[in-house]
């Protein structure tokens, strides 16, 4: 079995856009942004594809960011990391630039209270520290290693770079046990845990907890 | 949006500085801006608002247009 890990380009972009999907719906079936901003995954699918052509770094939603791990040649995993607040704004900031100029404006404006849920299990990520998200593996392929091949890749090319980060962070549903275990045996360890009380949460995640992991990385 | 009494605001504020100003707050207040001046942001230009006075400026040059 034959794997490479490699970077993104502009033709993985269904993939990518596959993977920022299942990652949301992180084994369940609600895809946040669908349920915060009542669009339809048609609508959701459109505006990823515009906001992956813009390429904007320090977030989740460009193609440069990511890596894509194929087995035999087929595109079996996906990753998307960042230095947080690297160029002085947080990736939440630029995110919601994104949205703001790809989604319905209006639509956006009515989602304010599904934000505001959204906010109480918000976790703060730590400027300079690497971020993980959007991590996906297809079906078939999961069991071979491949989120932690991704994940060191990841490490060592944005080691290279002029961006200096001493530790590695996520944030994970509370329900995604299998992450939580893959991430532990990684060596990361959980730091911080947010929890919602209003049970409408559950509209629009299929957790009420979220919990964010770090690993240090000695450079 | 922001309710407080004693805010101040000069061209160097950025959103950190004040208590509130979140993503979502971030959208609404982008968003009041535009309907208030009716112009429109290019996005280019809202991703390179560092502070407040970036706004303006980019407010002041739409308007002289």
């Amino acid at each position: 079995m034959d794997i490479n890990i490699r970077k993104a380009t502009e033709a993985d972009k269904d993939f990518l856009i596959t993977s920022i999907i299942e990652a949301e719906k992180s084994g369940g079936a609600i895809i946040s942004y669908c349920a915060i901003f009542n669009i339809t995954e048609e609508a959701l699918h459109a505006a990823l594809a515009n906001m992956l052509d813009e390429d904007m770094e320090g977030q989740e939603l460009n193609i440069s960011g990511f890596l894509v791990g194929e087995v035999d040649g087929e595109k079996a995993a996906a990753m998307n990391t960042w230095v947080e607040n690297a160029n002085g704004m947080s990736s939440s900031m630029i995110k919601s630039n994104l949205l703001m100029y790809f989604l319905d404006r209006q639509a956006l404006l009515n989602a304010a209270p599904a934000i505001s849920l959204m906010n109480e299990v918000n976790i703060h990520r730590d400027d300079n520290a690497l971020q993980i998200e959007c991590v996906y593996t297809a079906e078939k392929y999961r069991g071979l290693g491949l989120s932690s091949k991704l994940i060191n890749e990841h490490i060592r090319l944005k080691q290279e770079v002029a961006i200096p980060f001493d530790k590695v962070q996520v944030i994970l549903l509370k329900n995604n046990t299998a992450a939580q275990r893959a991430y532990e045996k990684a060596g990361f360890t959980v730091v911080a845990e947010k929890q919602c009380a209003d049970p409408a949460i559950l509209k629009l995640l299929p957790c009420d907890t979220k919990i964010l992991m770090e690993k240090k990385i000695n450079n | 949006m922001i309710r407080k009494k004693d805010l101040v605001l000069t061209p160097a504020t950025v959103a950190a500085d004040v208590p509130g100003w979140d993503s979502l707050t971030h959208m609404i207040i982008i968003d009041s801006i535009e309907k208030h001046f009716k112009v429109k942001f290019k996005l280019n230009e809202i991703m390179n608002f560092k502070n407040l006075g970036d706004v303006i400026n980019t407010v002041k040059s739409k308007l002289t247009k």
